[in-house]
């Protein structure tokens, strides 16, 4: 059975710093599914759901330009994951202003 | 004129009468007079009335507040006075709701949304020592049984599940785990179950 954590991941942090978070996360036992912002207790934030499992390849978050049409955004998706696999794509917080960021598994 | 303003509103009440509903109702009265002061001929006056009202009902179609993130309708009212003639003067009102207000005061903090909006984090980054003590227990996780794992949980004071998912519980609790103090608290009860 599966079994998805959801947990909250800081909305005013640097992109890199939610990058190093959900790589942590991964690191003690869990498969990042998706991270987009989302409300939580009433409030807004950045929601990281989880999978207990085995992690395979380090996820990176890319941010997207979001003045492109769909097609430039699939384009862009495409470039940026190369020989991996986008793990979601969405609106995130980053340093408190919400980010079309991709999540990549490498 | 009047008796229709009433029709009107009536028929608003018995529109809106069932459900719950945004009700917003404000009033301004506003007078300023300045005195002459020389007595001789006409002097020079300032005169300014201004009364308003204004009332709103707003349907909600079930749509109440609620603390898990749905708001009401918003409503939004503003006064805004100022004048130069007697020094700096300004009166200024302003009610509101939902989250027209919030989006007002996430723009008066400089973010689009203000700090007291966001839920806290509970996955944080943490320092690579304190990384790596988690680490070492998430491996040592793999090899405990349930029964070792919910005696973790309960020296930590955590909740025991009712299925065999004891272990899991303390992987979870061990993403939440940013302090030292913690860590320390789970490493130790780890350390002290039975084999």
């Amino acid at each position: 059975m599966a079994n998805y954590v959801v947990k909250v991941l800081g909305s005013t942090e640097t992109l890199d710093t939610l990058e190093r978070t959900i790589r942590q996360s991964e690191e003690l036992g869990f498969v990042a599914v998706s991270v987009a912002a989302g409300t939580v207790g009433g409030k807004k934030g950045n929601l990281l759901t989880l999978l207990i499992a085995a992690p395979q390849g380090t996820v990176t978050l890319e941010t997207i330009d979001g003045s492109g049409d769909g097609d430039q955004q699939s384009d862009r998706l495409d470039a940026l994951a190369g020989g991996g696999a986008v793990v979601s794509y969405g609106g995130v917080y980053v340093g408190g202003t919400l980010t079309d960021v991709a999540m990549i598994r490498a | 004129m009047r008796t229709l303003r009433m029709l009107l509103g009536g028929v608003a009440l018995l529109a809106t009468a069932c459900g719950p509903r945004v009700v917003i109702v404000t009033g301004t009265t506003l007078g300023l007079k300045a005195t002459p002061g020389d007595g001789n001929s006409r002097p020079p006056q300032v005169t300014l009335g201004y009364k308003r009202a204004e009332a709103a009902i707003v349907p909600t179609n079930g749509a109440v507040s609620m603390k898990d993130g749905t708001d009401a309708f918003s409503t939004m009212a503003a006064f805004d006075f100022r004048t130069r003639w007697f020094g700096e003067t300004e009166l200024a009102s302003f009610v509101g709701t939902g989250f027209a207000v919030r989006e007002i005061q996430d723009d008066a903090n400089g973010t689009e949304f203000g700090d007291g909006f966001f839920a806290a984090s509970t996955v944080k980054d943490v320092p690579a020592p304190l990384q790596d003590r988690r680490k070492a227990l998430a491996t040592q996780l793999n090899g405990m049984s349930d029964a070792q794992c919910r005696q973790v949980l309960g020296q930590v004071s955590r909740p025991l599940p009712k299925g065999p998912t004891a272990c899991d519980e303390v992987r979870k609790t061990l993403l939440v785990t940013n302090t030292d103090t913690d860590m320390k608290a789970l490493e130790d009860a780890a350390g002290n179950v039975g084999h």
